[in-house]
């Protein structure tokens, strides 16, 4: 009876052993793009977009904006600048970015310019349609429009861990500074808050 | 009609089991087409690899044959699969467990060791300078501090879980060579503060790891200190790091401030590697039998002190044991000199891979012993069993036993033994460095030349190479 058990341990084991090499298989489930999914506790996509969502809503209704619509009559013109990644996990800085620049261009209240990078390459196909596109349609230099003010801000990070659980602290911190007096015109920040439970060691 | 089914799986894991050669066995050629730079021919090797449980050491083995290739972006995808999978690894249920008691260690997925995942952030730091991603570097040198905390915490959760493993010797949060190359990656990057707190763990790492691991306090670090510690105006600090660590050798004078720093990490040989040897002890024919774990525990230590015992022995009970080969390395430290005056620099070992190997190697040795006597004790006494019911199942059970007796020889095959640092400040411009490899005689036995080395006025100029 005891020696029948070992026989059918044995083939479980083996069943075991087989199984393992063969587990697995990848399923794909299409979702909304706006679907909040914590898989890690890691920085992702929905952070980024509430992030940049709620700091461009802070910016555009804080006093700066009011006091540049009186003195100029127009909506300011920006430019969002580096944001610089000071956590320890490598964040898609420039998705940040560009969340902040369609948060700002799709609330109608400010006007956006290039960055210094995309600068160079309007440049480039600018010079270009000197040289091959008809005088009617080519693009004039020196017509560029200068930005009022800067974005500005970096990214940082708290992590407390023990065994298992951890508490990830994410502080997004972004200026608004005046490019003609480097005044800085608005500051704001945003702050996330994440608890990550897993289980701990096994031996 | 049962007995038939459990003899034919049997048959079937004897079959799978006997064609599995070890880790080492399977890969080796890595080792000779990484020295000959054939990295092509690397990948090929472990790329044909079966994945099952190596499944992590296919990831580290790409991801530093790919940094090698300098192919930094696509080595940086394979460390962070790897980083993934190890902590997935760490905290998953392991239901393999089971699989093991009746195969061998080799079975279940290898989970890499933490002294072997605490490099993968260097490597993945040097990736991000190749790419000249600087904030990226930085990323690892943050992600550095917090995964020597885990991995520390895992190697003594490790210790806690089992008595049989030693507590670690060293701590991994005390990585030395890490915290100084954390704190020059934030100097770089204009995060003073860090890199003094950075430098400052690195002061006491050597100071308190250093007698265990060969390693002696760099020089260069008493000046990084100084620099960063002058800089942030803390002289109470310096001071007190100073009494902390008397090895420490702060500089009189500051270099010139318009002098840039160029960092040569040297990677020596190879880390040591595990083989298989085949070990027995004897059963005693009036051995008492009826408790197992007490019945393994005399053989552990029958095998570990010998018997002087006159009982008659019953059974010769084999198994198989791993057994850690360290070969020196050829190459054991350097004279680097840019040809002007005051440029020259000895390249100190800043890490040894091998001791840290070796160091845990011992601390779960007890452990692995009494494992795999346990293991062998279950599969003779199934044997025993079987026999009662007739010989064929015995036989098969005695198949079962010895083909799946393999020691666990798995480990990072392409890891260096050690690396060693050398730090020169040169003034602004495009230098030569001459690299004189010497040995533990001090003997030059190859000299290299590194062409074209920018150095910019208080900029940092990163470089690494592997010698063999």
């Amino acid at each position: 009876m005891h020696g029948r058990r070992l026989m059918s341990l044995a083939a479980l084991a083996v069943l075991a052993a087989l199984l393992a090499g063969c587990s697995g298989g990848t399923t794909v489930t299409r979702m909304d793009t706006d679907t909040t999914v914590d898989l890690s506790g890691k920085w992702n996509d929905a952070d980024s977009r509430m992030v940049a969502e709620a700091l461009i809503s802070q910016a555009l209704t804080a006093g700066w904006y009011g006091e540049h619509r009186y003195a100029t009559g127009k909506n300011p013109v920006l430019i969002v600048g580096p944001i610089r990644n000071k956590t320890s996990e490598h964040i898609p800085v420039k998705t940040f970015v560009a969340d902040l620049e369609r948060s700002m261009i799709n609330s109608g209240k400010v006007t956006m310019v290039a960055s210094a990078e995309e600068r160079e390459a309007i440049r480039g196909e600018r010079a270009d349609q000197q040289e091959f596109a008809s005088p009617e349609t080519m693009a004039a230099w020196g017509r560029e429009m200068g930005a009022d003010a800067m974005l500005l801000g970096e990214i940082n990070t708290i992590i407390d861990q023990e065994e298992g659980d951890e508490v990830r602290f994410y502080q997004v911190d972004v200026y608004l500074v005046d490019l003609e007096t480097n005044v800085k015109r608005w500051a704001g920040y945003e702050k996330i808050k994440k608890y990550v439970s897993r289980s701990g060691y096994r031996p | 009609m049962r007995t038939r089914a459990a003899s034919l799986a049997l048959v079937l894991l004897v079959v799978a089991a006997g064609g599995c050669s070890t880790y080492v066995d399977r890969n080796a050629r890595l080792r000779d087409d990484l020295a000959t730079r054939d990295y092509d021919a690397a990948l090929k090797v472990i790329d044909e690899a079966e994945r099952g449980p190596d499944r992590l050491l296919t990831l580290l083995e790409r991801g530093l044959v790919l940094h090698y290739a300098d192919r930094w972006e696509e080595s940086n995808t394979a460390f962070e699969a790897a980083e993934e999978l190890s902590a997935e690894l760490y905290t998953r249920s392991v239901s393999q467990a089971v699989v093991s008691l009746v195969t061998n260690d080799a079975a279940v997925d290898y989970r890499a060791a933490p002294y072997e995942m605490a490099l993968v952030p260097y490597f993945r730091a040097l990736n991000y300078i190749g790419l000249n991603r600087r904030d990226a570097a930085l990323v690892e040198a943050r992600k550095a501090e917090l995964r020597l905390r885990d991995l520390a915490e895992v190697e003594r959760a490790l210790a806690r879980d089992d008595e049989d493993v030693q507590d670690p010797a060293v701590s991994l949060d005390d990585h030395a060579l890490l915290h100084w190359f954390r704190g020059m990656l934030h100097e770089w990057g204009g995060e003073t503060n860090d890199a003094f707190l950075a430098y400052r763990r690195a002061a006491l790492a050597f100071r308190d790891t250093g007698p265990a691991l060969g390693l002696a306090t760099p020089a260069a670090l008493g000046g990084d200190l100084a620099r960063t510690a002058a800089a942030l105006g803390f002289a109470d600090e310096l001071a007190e790091v100073r009494r902390a660590c008397p090895a420490l050798t702060v500089p009189d004078a500051a270099p010139a401030a318009d002098t840039g720093r160029v960092v040569l990490f040297l990677e020596l040989g190879w880390a040591p590697r595990l083989e298989s040897v085949a070990a027995d002890v004897p059963i005693f024919k009036n051995e008492v039998r009826d408790d197992r774990a007490v019945m393994v525990r005399h053989l552990g230590t029958r095998y570990r002190t010998g018997w002087r015992s006159e009982a008659e022995i019953a059974y010769w009970l084999r198994f198989a044991l791993p057994e850690m080969v360290d070969e020196a390395p050829r190459v054991t430290g350097a004279r680097v000199s840019a040809g002007l005056p005051g440029s020259h620099a000895r390249a100190v070992l800043a890490d040894d891979v091998a001791a840290r190997a070796e160091l845990r190697f011992q601390e779960n040795q007890g452990a692995v012993v009494l494992r795999t006597i346990g293991r062998a004790l279950a599969k003779w006494l199934a044997t025993e069993k079987a026999e009662d019911q007739g010989k064929l199942a015995g036989l098969l059970m005695n198949l079962l036993g010895a083909a799946t007796e393999h020691a666990d020889t798995r480990g990072w095959l392409t890891l260096p033994h050690g690396i060693a640092v050398a730090r020169l400040e040169l003034p602004p411009g495009v230098h030569d460095l001459r690299v004189e490899l010497t040995d533990a005689a001090d003997r030059t036995v190859e000299t290299r030349t590194i062409e074209g080395v920018t150095v910019r006025p208080g900029g940092w100029t990163f470089l690494s190479r592997r010698v063999f």
